[in-house]
């Protein structure tokens, strides 16, 4: 496919005076009379870029666009995925029947109910994470809340040690960057494979309440999962469940301490259900997964008046699509009060919307309805310019995030 | 609480339902998910006219659209979002 016009190569960079918002040539594009339009990736494969609210949720939900990246015509993220993450065939990049029979395997830990039932715990977690934060003076919001809170409990769901997270942890941000060689990716991809098989050897020996004790005690020992997906199954779990939600409290924390008097109505707050719309709209406004969902067509499928032919590769990027006037009025706007915050795209949509939603949500909702009580005079310890943010991979965020407050 | 005379009807589809669990936490009181495979269970097929947000709002955030809420009087409906998407 060839074409003489230069096509736009997304994702584009970021303007980083405004590094809240994507890119806004990818904004561009949402509010032109082209929002579909052809772009090309990182290897110049062409693929359709869906920018709008109506359009993106309307190809998440059709099945006849492929998640699987072994489709002709898949505009995988980057090398470094092409590598790994791409190769695997699991809940992100399976397509139905089998996604649907995997995730009802794995699904009881993500109910409403059982998120609920482990609030506490993670309250718990929060709270001790805090007290340390206190009991210090200063604090890395990153290193010393956002990834510490999701990791404890997804390796608490998992079985996995979290005495092990320097190592998951290092080679699953490997995974995910975009500045990763293949050849580092792959090795990165292999480490964790390894791993997770060698865990469930252990599993098998000595089973415990954990997801991995029953994906090897039930679906390995009766043959409905084969050991490489049972791997697989705990991979996209252990990555999928700290990078994203890490990097959303890390970034959402430092949006409210550029929005104090949101940040203020959040601290005086003790109603659960606000705390939950705050957290609804800082995941549309941030959408930190933010290189668009891929999927390639199956068969010739109209959006938006557009025709996408079987074999031709789709880019919804959903966070320009939870930017789109026609469903949030001022959407460039953070408000925390936002009527319909919790429509967002942010999780995705369709059977690939993320399954681990609601426990991110808890875990968010904690975190915000705890920090800003406990320490009302927190603040930046370094100027706003001087935060680095984190744009090399496939999840958004802050490398760092300093603070201070007054002491006693 | 559930009201015979309610003009509100709700149904769902659990062959599309894909366990998001969208809708048992926007209509705790209308919708469940099944303890082992997180798929939809109607808990009031008619719910009180205090649950009509919730349940227009259930409706539209189900990422398979297995949620069809019905109304006695079209007229009264209203959205969860501004734009009504399919």
């Amino acid at each position: 496919m060839s074409t003489m016009e230069e096509l736009f190569t997304y994702p584009p960079s970021r303007d980083m005076s405004c590094p809240f918002d994507p890119p806004p040539g990818v904004t561009e594009i949402a509010r032109s009379d082209e929002p579909i339009r052809r772009v090309q990736i990182w290897d110049g494969t062409p693929a359709w870029l869906v920018t709008r609210y109506a359009e993106a949720r309307q190809v998440l939900a059709d099945n006849r666009f492929s998640a699987d990246p072994s489709t002709p015509g898949f505009p995988e993220k980057s090398a470094a995925y092409a590598a790994t993450v791409g190769q695997d065939k699991n809940l992100r990049t399976l397509d139905n029947p089998e996604h649907d029979r995997q995730k009802r395997m794995v699904i009881r830990d993500f109910t409403v109910k059982r998120v609920e039932a482990i609030r506490p715990k993670i309250q718990e977690t929060v709270d001790g994470l805090i007290d340390a934060m206190l009991t210090r003076g200063a604090a890395d919001v990153v290193t010393d809340l956002a990834f510490p809170v999701p990791t404890m409990v997804i390796c608490e769901l998992l079985g996995v040690p979290y005495a092990d997270r320097a190592y998951f942890g290092g080679r699953s941000n490997t995974c995910l960057s975009r500045e990763a060689t293949p050849e580092e990716a792959a090795q990165a991809g292999k480490d964790l494979y390894e791993y997770l098989d060698g865990l469930i050897d252990q599993k098998i020996k000595e089973p415990a309440d954990d997801m991995v004790s029953r994906l090897a005690v039930e679906q390995l020992a009766n043959g409905t999962l084969s050991r490489k997906q049972v791997v697989e199954m705990a991979r996209i779990m252990l990555v999928a469940g700290h990078e994203t939600t890490a990097n959303m409290i890390a970034l959402s924390t430092l949006a409210l301490l550029r929005h104090p008097d949101q940040a203020a109505e959040i601290r005086e707050s003790r109603h659960l259900p606000f705390i939950a719309n705050a957290v609804d709209e800082l995941l549309r406004y941030l959408s930190v997964a933010h290189t668009g969902r891929r999927r390639a067509a199956n068969e010739d499928v109209e959006v938006g008046g557009v025709l996408i032919r079987k074999g031709e590769g789709v880019i919804v990027a959903n966070n320009v699509a939870d930017r789109d006037a026609s469903v949030y009025e001022n959407p460039e706007q953070l408000d925390i009060h936002r009527p319909n915050a919790r429509a967002t795209v942010a999780f995705g949509y369709g059977i690939h919307q993320c399954i681990g939603q609601l426990l991110s949500r808890v875990e968010l909702q904690v975190v915000h309805g705890t920090l800003w009580r406990r320490i009302p005079s927190l603040r930046l310890a370094v100027p706003f310019d001087e935060i680095k943010f984190k744009d090399d991979g496939s999840v958004y965020g802050l490398f760092a995030l300093p603070v201070t407050w007054d002491a006693g | 609480m559930t009201d015979p005379g309610s003009p509100i009807s709700v149904s769902v589809d659990t062959g599309l339902c894909a366990s998001s669990g969208n809708c048992a936490m926007t209509a705790p009181a209308v919708f469940t998910q099944d303890d082992q495979e997180g798929t939809v269970i109607l808990l009031q097929p008619h719910p009180g006219l205090e649950e009509k947000a919730n349940v227009e709002q259930a409706e539209e955030l189900c990422p398979v659209s297995a949620i069809r809420v019905a109304w006695a009087d079209p007229a009264t409906r209203t959205s969860g979002s501004k734009q009504k998407t399919q």
